[in-house]
């Protein structure tokens, strides 16, 4: 059973839907890259018992999504912010070019800094700032 | 058999992101870890993973034992 990472990210949006004890195990299996042996010594349960409970919860998560569709949603509006950032960039181009229409460029500067901080939310921060 | 190799995941909600690191299988929450070897990133295209391949190898002589996902990785990555 290969782990898929991308689960991972599901359990983000809806771990809190899920009881305490799943969430936890399922947290030690994604995030911590526990093995299931592993997490079966640490709560004292089968390894079946974990694999159930990992597979229950895997559904759970796989429904929500398809109920709620907050991942889909949030990569939309990703993407939304993206190519509105492309169209203001245009527009600043444009605008730049004309010496009467530097008042508008510069309120379109302000337009793409706050699409700049919003995509910023999306961003992975690098290894190297992550290094503590 | 106490020591592994295993990804951690660090990396904001949204964004996830692992290190990997050499540590001991019987504290797994702690936080502690003897060694960081590398990174894995899943969310760029394609999937970073970079390690220092070198101490993956001498730590896995030593006996420390990867996780089947970090196996897979290192074999991914030819290590």
């Amino acid at each position: 059973m290969g782990k898929d990472l991308s689960m991972c990210r599901l359990l983000d949006l809806y771990g809190g839907l899920l009881t305490d004890k799943q969430r936890d195990i399922m947290d030690l299996y994604y995030n911590d890259d526990l093995s299931l042996g592993e997490i079966a010594d640490h709560y004292d349960i089968s390894r079946q018992g974990v694999h159930d409970a990992i597979k229950r919860g895997d559904e759970s998560l796989a429904e929500y999504e398809q109920r709620l569709g907050l991942l889909k949603a949030d990569e939309q509006r990703r993407d939304e912010i993206a190519h509105f950032k492309e169209l203001a960039l245009d527009a600043f181009n444009e605008c730049n070019a004309h010496r009467s229409f530097r008042s508008v460029a510069e309120k379109i500067v302000t337009l793409l800094e706050t699409f700049d901080e919003r995509l910023e939310e999306y961003e992975v921060p690098s290894p190297e700032d992550e290094k503590q | 058999m106490a020591v592994k190799i295993r990804l951690r995941r660090i990396g904001a909600k949204k964004a996830p992101f692992y290190r990997v690191v050499v540590a001991d299988s019987r504290y797994p929450r702690d936080g502690r870890c003897i060694e960081e070897l590398g990174y894995y990133d899943p969310t760029k295209e394609p999937t970073v993973f970079k390690v220092d391949a070198e101490k993956a190898k001498a730590w896995m002589e030593k006996g420390a034992q990867p996780t089947d996902t970090v196996k897979a990785l290192f074999k991914k990555n030819n290590i």
